[in-house]
């Protein structure tokens, strides 16, 4: 069974703590400012998310990507309509990242877009996570910290779907990119990790273990999915929350209160 | 140094170009001034020279003077031969027995062309003798030389009689003394430009038995008041006095502003509110304007996202939910419906105000987990 871990370890934060600027400590009554977020969806499209199946009840067994898309669909227009200056852009995982489709604040033509996606015939040996960092601060850094504006003219958030179950991301290379957008208060990066049930023949928990620390901080959203189709729109749904209002993942409850 | 309109004015724009460079100087400070309620327009730039280019020969011009809500137009002669002269005035001919006394007109005796200032204590004076021309035909009528007096103790007004001996009008204009500054920010964001507000009040008799009563608003204003319909003016009635009147109409106003400012800061205490019962449940809500909060909700397995969106007249317009599915699609979008009468008290506090929505909430989801299984698109 794998439990979703929390990156609150203390150690890890004090290294960080000179670069988060912000307070994110959650009080329920606390008003946090909005920003407008360049949502950057990067999608897995190695050969597992066609191999990956969701069991639905009367449809049968689905590919994963499939539902993938279906959902994301359902996540741009609702996030949209929270605020309609949020921005998508779309970015395409082989054996490293590739840009796909450039920002765009339509939620029909980042739908589009979606839609036209397949999933390649390959399997990689191994993700290569730097790429997807040099591309995210080649493409779109994080606003300058130089007039430590609050709230912020906008915030980059990377949304990680990774549907692999034998593919381990290894970081290789370019440490520049990495460091400055882990510096940056402005940029967050949440996981949604898409596989088949962990077991002695795949590497799910090891990949999970990876996937849990790539964003070492409390603001994470880390999310594991396997095999129930409704759960897999619950988990996009968790993803529309807004980083810099949101609490943070343990302290999440979505439970409607009544009296 | 002085601050000037660069959009207007320096020997680029065109008004620099074809007036007389002595005149310049003249002409720019009129456009500059804006301490007559208002700012000088300056029209029809046309030179004495008849025939052939004009360009910085120019010596004519007509001014529009702001006054009673509208303006005034006095034509400005000056003579590009002898350009330190002062000018002469043509005034229009509605006003033809406007004849101002000129000992009055000190800036004509001082005239110093070198003076920037000097056309525009002209205009000035010459104001100051307009007033005393209008007031010389109002004061023939009792009840209205009353209404002015008294008026002029408090406020800046300006009045124009039309003198037809059948039916003389008299049209008092007084802007309003209403603090516009303790609007929130993203009022003035949406709505930017000057604010402005002023009443217009036409008498149709000299005894004040009926009035015409208006009131002007700046754009932005009126965009921000949803239009001047919404403004509703008190009753005139025969033994009404515009030094009542008009406090009554600020009040009015004042009012008006103050309900938005109250509104902005319940619509950011009832976001206070539902956070902390909601908090954990959070997806997003605006701080701009705390007018949309929406949070991600789950009951007996289902998901679903709650929007609540609350107008600029909170609390008096209620709360609007409504509920968006996270699983069907209807034409292409996400399924929502709109739950329009759901209950809000507003002498309840807003905790429970929130609990009694969410019970309705949940009292609606049967409903709603129906619609989408029979209207929406699920994959």
């Amino acid at each position: 069974l794998i439990k979703i871990k929390m990156a609150d370890d203390t150690s890890i934060s004090s290294t960080l703590s000179s670069a988060s600027v912000l307070s994110f400590e959650f009080n329920a009554q606390d008003i946090h400012s909005t920003s407008p977020e360049k949502i950057i969806l990067c999608i897995d499209l190695a050969n597992d998310v066609q191999t990956t199946k969701v069991k639905s009840i009367d449809k049968g067994d689905i590919p994963l990507l499939t539902v993938w898309k279906n959902a994301m669909e359902l996540f741009v227009f609702n996030k949209s309509q929270l605020n309609k200056n949020h921005e998508f852009g779309l970015v395409v995982l082989t054996d490293q990242a590739n840009w796909f489709c450039d920002f765009n604040n339509n939620p029909e033509l980042v739908c589009e877009a979606i839609s036209s996606l397949e999933a390649v015939e390959d399997s990689y040996q191994s993700f290569d996570t730097a790429s997807l960092f040099s591309l995210v601060y080649e493409n779109s850094p994080p606003p300058s910290q130089s007039n430590l504006q609050i709230p912020p003219p906008y915030i980059v958030r990377v949304i990680l779907l990774y549907g692999r179950s034998h593919c381990l991301p290894i970081y290789k290379g370019d440490v520049e990119a990495h460091g400055e957008l882990m510096a940056s208060p402005y940029f967050f990066m949440d996981v949604l990790y898409s596989h088949d049930p962990p077991s002695g023949h795949n590497l799910c928990q090891s990949i999970f273990d990876i996937l849990s620390e790539i964003y070492p901080k409390p603001k994470a959203l880390v999310l594991d999915w396997s095999v129930n189709l409704v759960k897999l729109f619950n988990c996009f749904a968790k993803l529309l929350a807004h980083p810099l209002q949101r609490p943070l993942q343990s302290l999440m409850d979505n439970r409607l209160v009544t009296s | 140094g002085r601050v000037v309109d660069v959009s207007v004015c320096g020997s680029s724009s065109s008004l620099g170009r074809s007036l007389h460079p002595l005149l310049v100087p003249l002409v720019e400070e009129c456009q500059r001034n804006d301490t007559i309620n208002g700012t000088i327009a300056v029209t029809g730039v046309k030179s004495s020279k008849l025939d052939g280019p004009t360009e910085g020969i120019c010596d004519r011009f007509t001014l529009a003077v702001p006054y009673c809500g509208t303006h005034i137009k006095w034509e400005i002669l000056f003579d590009r031969l002898h350009p330190s002269l002062p000018p002469d005035i043509i005034c229009s001919s509605e006003d033809e027995s406007f004849d101002p006394d000129l000992d009055n007109l000190k800036s004509l005796a001082e005239w110093d062309v070198n003076k920037p200032t000097c056309l525009f204590h002209l205009v000035e004076e010459l104001l100051a003798e307009y007033r005393k021309y209008q007031y010389s035909i109002l004061s023939a009528h009792q009840r209205l030389d009353f209404e002015y007096t008294t008026l002029k103790e408090n406020n800046n007004v300006d009045i124009h009689c039309t003198p037809d001996l059948h039916q003389p009008t008299a049209k008092f204009h007084i802007p309003l003394n209403v603090d516009f500054s303790i609007f929130p920010v993203y009022l003035k964001k949406e709505n930017p430009g000057d604010y402005y507000a002023a009443l217009t009040v036409l008498f149709k008799t000299p005894t004040a038995s009926k009035i015409e009563a208006s009131v002007l608003l700046s754009p932005g204003l009126e965009r921000i008041f949803g239009g001047k319909e919404t403004i509703k003016l008190p009753k005139w009635n025969e033994d009404t006095y515009l030094m009542d009147y008009v406090p009554a109409v600020n009040k009015l106003l004042q009012d008006k502003v103050d309900y938005l400012i109250q509104s902005f800061v319940k619509r950011k205490e009832y976001f206070a509110s539902l956070l902390s019962v909601l908090g954990q449940a959070v997806l997003e809500y605006d701080t701009e304007s705390y007018k949309k909060i929406a949070f991600l909700l789950e009951f007996q397995g289902f998901s679903f996202i709650a929007h609540i969106k609350l107008s600029d007249y909170f609390p008096k317009d209620i709360p609007l939910v409504s509920i968006s599915s996270i699983y069907h699609k209807l034409d292409e979008q996400p399924l929502q419906v709109n739950l329009n009468t759901s209950p809000y008290n507003h002498q309840l506090e807003p905790d429970e105000n929130i609990r009694k929505t969410m019970n309705y909430i949940q009292h609606m989801l049967p409903q709603f987990r129906e619609m989408c299984k029979s209207n929406g698109n699920f994959l």
